[in-house]
């Protein structure tokens, strides 16, 4: 998120940056095409339109300018839009000023303007410059339409090229400095454009040097031909000149007339034949043969076909002297007469005899010699050919397409040149620069053209050929503009432009098809990745090839899936973990009432202080409160061999229990069973699926069973054994429940039952404090032992109640009191136990002095079973002790099994020492009775042998008496000494 | 859209380029050098351009004025001037190789050229050696020759002499004794005494006065040509709807005295007219019957070595 906004930010900064350089190269453009119109009119003659002009363009810049400093004074906005109105007014000055612009300008104002637009531009200004980019095209169009005539012309400038290069570069660096930001198509493009046109470009370089090289030689002997051509008319034309005047000068008449005395001559037939001569001399050429005249050895010009001639002196002139002293046709320099450039052809004109007499002369305008160039320029064959005549002095005799620049000189001459130049009229009056055209490239390819008759003139962008003629120290130049002989050269240029525009089209074709070819999986790559980035796991990139990109298309399809996997297992495991959580919800909701259902049927369960009650309550509670189609509980028997049916449901359950069902604990198959003996819940949720389930006609629609453990602690009370009427009714959360339900049930069973031991407890400690109370004042022992035994066989509903006492030796146990008849009857049967004898349960007891229990006699080997009590199940034990001494064992015995638990031996030891110290007592009194009877008969004694007089009698008294008192049958009295002690009357007797 | 911003690149940069480069329409044509000398007829081309009808039809004319009509010849032949003003019958020496073609017939002399001679003579017949100053071989020198064989004096009973139009009234009584000339020189030969005793009433249609112009500049430049010719005919209208304003133009430009400028002895050419003229014909009312005139009087008079191809010279296709 961070980042994408970071990228947002980053793409804003780019698109500012953007705006503004292309602000800035706008304006920069402007500028430049508002400086390079302002230059161009700068060489214009000045105007009002010009001037009108150079304002507009002027302004224009200043504005460039402006919007310049606005764009980087942050003021884009302002910046486009100032260059924008000034490109549109430029533009429509450009059209309304000049002729001609329209086609250009227009054009380029729209595309820039549009461009503007499109990149500039806010959207919602758009529209309104859209609409203004139509108006100013109309209006230019307009312009164009109306023609307005102050438009003027105004010359290109070359400013072609070098803008084009400028360009370039620009574009160049643009490119480069934007080459990271190019898509992969772009970079492949421009990599098979820059393979395709650097070659291209390196070829047609060195075809067009070659070209040029060959187009240059060919055109150089055009020029060398045309220059000889055109020399050899103008040899042509001044040979002519010669012979015709020296032909003419043959005429007899002239010879005649010449010979006349002066005064002869006028109007003389002669004359007026000199002048029909002279007149058939100039018709040879009317137009630029101006005068034919003949003069006399004095050089006066006797006869003149232009009638102010006539008269005029000749001597000085050099065409008079020469043609005298050389004897010889001759041909003079162009001179100016009366202000014609003027060439004058002269032949002496001899008698027969071969004497001069006079010279003829024919007067040419020099503008034949232009003609001629005119002729030789248009006929050469040589395109827009110009040829130069130049005399000794490189005075322009004639130039073909100037013929304003003939007489004048190629440079500025010396003073001293130029004056005696002047003097000899072979220029015209002024001074040397206006008379001079400036040529110094012309004038130094002249100066050098014996070893180089072929050289440019830079200058004007021409190659010339010069070539020298025979009959007059003139040279003809013959110059062609360099571009005409290049024409080719531009055509091939031309070509060779179409054709690499060509392959640069079928190229960047070829490339866009191969650049797709290539970035076009990968950008279908990149668009899969950015929609799967978009979290658009279904798409897929689709493998187009075998390359490269094809196996990453494939490998990144593979990623995808396992991503799509991962995630969609993501989701699912999300999916599930929610609905488990919602399922533990609803369980804990479920648990929560269910546990508040256990804890109302614990309470109501811990209410009831009775066993049955309870578990009846237990049971129909949870039948009904958990909707279960049964409920009942198992109960371990005492001997936990079976379990026996304790409580069920309903009355379906009462039947059950009345009919005393019970399970065999080991039974192997039974769930209660199971239950019972692992102490674990089971389950069963498809009974109709166990196969050893037995169907109990009373629940006939029982489809799935559990069974808890009722546990208390280490104890095992029995099961709770719920079952529903469909299938899968229980879970383990069930288990849980009603485990923790039947932990409750044992809590409650386990209460009651201590409730009803310390009950039991209680009375039978009740019962043995009545026993000790009724029987403590018993002082006779055997009245004693009865009462104990008749009264705790009473009390405890025993079977059977008797006492064996330990004899006066201690190694017999004798049988004291029995209760009842039987009792009475076995106690006078004198039953004995030795205390030795293992097998006895009292004897154990008595040797032992700890109560002993038998709970199931049958099950004990060593059991006696006593004809007289068939009866006893059970038996126990407990020795009468009072200090350290046992007196003896009381034995009870039930009818019943496991009648005796650890409490009921307790309580009958305590029974046993109250009978013990009760039997001490009676023991203690009677001995104490006994003892005061022997006292008292030991005083009788006394008195009877105090009464007594002699040694015989009292012996005899004594013995008699002694004898009586210990009912011993012969007393013997013996005298003898020491023994004093009367303790014991045993050891007495001893 | 990179595409788009790509191509916008490229377009503006070629349109920059030729925006600054080859916007210039070729090289500058140079103006239209057209020659006149003093003759009624040509005044148009001093109307045009003084009242901007060149311009008006987008062509720059640069007008050469001849002080000698002679002068116009060398000039025009050796390429100096583009077109001139000439008499059809001086076109014939002047082209070679097909270098110049008549393309306007500015108007027939009528009366406007004459042959003055002084009070001795008083009729051509009077002229039988007498000196007669003529143009050298111009159409003076024809209408001369027209003038003597009306009057049935062979050309031997007189002597040529080469004097130009514009001399005649200064050589008249000293050199000649009778000369071709036209207004203004005319009446200044009146005024020194001379009288005109043939004028070019009696050769009707016999001195046409033309434009004729270097094939090379045709060639080269025909719509220049054409504007010019536009032009011509629009001042010429102008010029006859406001006589008085234009013979002040002309005077103005020529250094005359306006009331001196008249068309008297001419009629000049419309557009219709010469359309009319440059057809083929039986009298001279085609350009075609007076030039071939011309061409027999130079066979006549041994001035021509090769015969004209008249339908190369004569060319119509500039007028409209």
């Amino acid at each position: 998120m961070n980042e994408t906004k970071q990228s947002t930010q980053e793409q804003e900064n780019a698109i500012t940056r953007n705006a503004f350089w292309a602000t800035i190269a706008l304006a920069a453009i402007t500028f430049l095409v508002s400086g390079y119109f302002f230059t161009v009119l700068f060489r214009e003659s000045r105007t009002l339109v010009v001037y009108v002009a150079m304002a507009v363009f002027l302004s224009g810049m200043t504005m460039m300018v402006t919007s310049i400093m606005f764009t980087i004074r942050g003021r884009q906005e302002t910046g486009v839009k100032l260059a924008f109105y000034m490109l549109f007014v430029l533009g429509v000055a450009a059209v309304g000023l000049f002729q001609g612009r329209v086609f250009t300008v227009a054009p380029s104002v729209l595309v820039i303007s549009i461009i503007t637009v499109n990149w500039l531009i806010p959207r919602q200004l758009r529209p309104k410059y859209a609409a203004l980019i139509v108006v100013g095209t109309l209006l230019m169009g307009a312009i164009e339409w109306v023609d307005p005539p102050w438009r003027i012309e105004v010359a290109a400038a070359n400013a072609g090229p070098i803008g084009a290069v400028i360009f370039t570069i620009v574009l160049i660096v643009l490119a480069f400095s934007q080459y990271r930001n190019y898509s992969l198509r772009t970079k492949l493009l421009a990599g098979f454009l820059l393979v395709a046109i650097v070659p291209l470009g390196i070829l047609f370089f060195i075809q067009q040097r070659g070209s040029r090289q060959n187009l240059t030689e060919q055109a150089n002997i055009a020029l060398q031909g045309s220059a000889a051509q055109t020399v050899e008319a103008l040899d042509h034309f001044i040979l002519d000149g010669l012979n015709d005047v020296r032909t003419a000068a043959q005429l007899h008449i002239f010879e005649e007339y010449l010979s006349l005395p002066a005064s002869e001559r006028a109007n003389s037939e002669t004359e007026a034949v000199v002048y029909e001569d002279l007149l058939s001399i100039a018709r040879r050429d009317q137009i630029y043969i101006s005068s034919v005249g003949l003069l006399d050895l004095k050089g006066k010009n006797l006869a003149d076909t232009t009638t102010s001639e006539i008269g005029e002196d000749n001597s000085d002139q050099l065409y008079f002297k020469e043609a005298l002293k050389t004897n010889l046709p001759y041909v003079s320099p162009v001179v100016i007469d009366e202000g014609v450039s003027t060439l004058f052809f002269t032949a002496p004109v001899r008698t027969h005899q071969g004497k001069i007499i006079g010279v003829l002369r024919i007067r040419y305008n020099a503008a034949s010699l232009q003609a001629i160039l005119v002729d030789a320029a248009g006929t050469a064959g040589v395109r827009d050919g110009v040829v130069d005549l130049l005399d000794e002095n490189h005075i322009l005799l004639g130039i073909s397409d100037a013929p304003d620049e003939i007489l004048h000189t190629l440079t500025v001459l010396p003073a001293e040149k130029l004056a005696q130049l002047q003097a000899e009229n072979r220029l015209p009056e002024g001074p040397a620069e206006s008379l001079s055209i400036n040529n110094t490239d012309l004038a130094v390819g002249l100066n050098n053209f014996g070893q180089q008759p072929i050289f440019p003139i830079e200058s004007e962008g021409e190659q010339a050929a010069a070539a020298s003629m025979q009959h007059q120290p003139w040279v003809v130049v013959f110059a062609q503009p360099q571009q005409d002989y290049l024409a080719p050269l531009a055509e091939q240029t031309r070509i060779a432009t179409i054709v690499i525009l060509l392959i640069v089209g079928l190229v960047a074709v070829f490339g866009f098809v191969v650049a797709q070819s290539f970035s076009n999986p990968v950008v279908r790559l990149t668009d899969v990745a950015q929609q799967i980035s978009a979290g658009d796991l279904s798409a897929q990139a689709k493998v187009e090839s075998k390359d490269e990109i094809g196996t990453l298309a494939g490998t990144f399809n593979i990623m995808t899936s396992q991503l799509r996997e991962l995630i969609t297992t993501l989701e699912q495991r999300v999916a599930d973990r929610t609905k488990d959580l919602e399922a533990a919800q609803v369980q804990m909701a479920r648990r929560a009432v269910e546990l508040q259902i256990v804890a109302e049927i614990a309470t109501k369960a811990s209410q009831a202080t009775n066993e049955n009650d309870m578990l009846q309550t237990v049971v129909d509670l949870t039948k009904e409160s958990f909707d279960l189609y049964h409920a009942h509980i198992y109960l371990f028997d005492e001997t936990k061999s079976k379990l026996v049916l304790a409580a069920g449901a309903g009355e379906v359950g009462s039947r059950m229990v009345n009919e005393k069902r019970s399970i065999i604990t080991n039974h192997p198959r039974s769930l209660v069973a199971r239950a019972a003996r692992t102490a674990q819940g089971a389950i069963s949720n498809d009974v109709s699926k166990e196969p050893d389930f037995l169907p109990n006609p009373l629940l006939p629609d029982t489809r799935s069973e559990m069974a808890i453990p009722i546990v208390s602690g280490d104890t095992v009370f029995g099961v709770l054994d719920v079952q529903g009427n469909i299938v899968d009714r229980f879970t383990d959360e069930d288990v849980a429940i009603k485990t923790t339900l039947a932990q409750q049930v044992a809590a409650s069973l386990a209460n009651l039952r201590q409730y009803q031991i310390s009950q039991k407890m209680a009375r039978e400690l009740g019962v043995v404090a009545n026993v000790s109370t009724s029987t403590a004042t018993i002082t006779e022992a055997s009245r004693l032992l009865q009462e104990v035994v008749d009264k705790t066989k009473e009390a405890f509903s025993l079977y059977h109640a008797h006492i064996y006492l330990l004899n006066e030796t201690g190694d017999i146990l004798e049988l004291a009191a029995g209760a009842g008849n039987i009792g009475k009857q076995m106690v006078s049967e004198g039953r004995q136990i030795p205390l030795n004898s293992e097998k006895s349960l009292v004897a154990r007891a008595a040797r032992t002095r700890v109560g002993a229990v038998v709970n199931d006699v049958s099950a004990d080997p060593d059991f006696l079973p006593h004809p007289l009590l068939p009866q006893t199940k059970s038996e126990q034990a407990v020795p009468m002790i009072v200090g350290d001494k046992v007196l003896g064992v009381l034995d009870v015995q039930s009818e019943q099994l496991n009648r005796f638990t650890e409490i009921d031996v307790n309580i009958t030891t305590t029974l046993a020492s109250q009978v013990a110290v009760a039997l001490q007592n009676a023991r203690t009194f009677s001995q104490a009775q006994h003892q005061a009877q022997r006292e008292s008969m030991l005083n009788t004694i006394g008195q009877k042998i105090q009464s007594a007089t002699s040694v015989e009698a009292v012996l005899q008294i004594a013995a008699r008496e002694l004898g009586r008192a210990l009912s011993a049958p012969m007393t013997i009295a013996q005298l003898g000494k020491g023994a004093k002690e009367h303790d014991n009357g045993s050891g007495d007797a001893n | 859209m990179k595409t788009f911003r790509f191509l916008s690149i490229i377009l503006v940069a070629v349109f920059v380029i030729t925006a600054c480069g080859a916007s210039a329409p070729a090289a500058k044509n140079p103006p239209l050098k057209v020659g006149y000398s003093l003759w009624p007829g040509w005044y148009p081309l001093i109307i045009a351009h003084e009242k901007d009808f060149f311009a008006k039809h987008n062509v720059e004319v640069e007008l050469v004025f001849y002080s000698t009509y002679a002068a116009a010849l060398p000039d025009f032949g050796s390429g100096k001037v583009d077109g001139t003003g000439l008499v059809v019958g001086d076109v014939l020496p002047l082209i070679k190789d097909n270098n110049g073609k008549i393309i306007l017939v500015t108007d027939n002399s009528n009366g406007a050229d004459v042959i003055m001679a002084g009070p001795e003579v008083t009729s051509p017949a009077d002229l039988r050696g007498k000196r007669i100053g003529v143009g050298l071989g111009t159409f003076g020198e024809v209408l001369a020759r027209q003038m003597l064989t009306a009057n049935n004096i062979p050309l031997v009973d007189v002597s040529i002499v080469p004097v130009g139009p514009e001399d005649v009234p200064g050589q008249l009584g000293t050199d000649i004794d009778a000369g071709h000339t036209y207004e203004p020189f005319s009446s200044e030969a009146r005024q020194k005494g001379y009288h005109a005793i043939f004028s070019s009433t009696e050769t009707p249609g016999l001195i046409a006065d033309v434009l004729v112009f270097r094939t090379e500049t045709l060639n080269k430049r025909p719509e220049d040509v054409r504007a010019f010719i536009a032009a011509w005919f629009e001042a010429l209208e102008w010029w006859q709807n406001n006589q008085k304003e234009g013979n002040a133009l002309i005077a103005a430009a020529t250094d005359q005295n306006p009331e001196d400028i008249s068309t008297d002895g001419l009629k000049l050419f419309n557009q219709a007219d010469n359309l009319a003229t440059f057809q083929q014909g039986t009298d001279t009312r085609s350009i075609y019957f007076t030039t071939q005139e011309y061409v027999t009087f130079y066979q006549n008079t041994g001035v021509l070595t090769i015969l004209p191809d008249l339908n190369q010279l004569l060319d119509a296709s500039y007028l409209q």
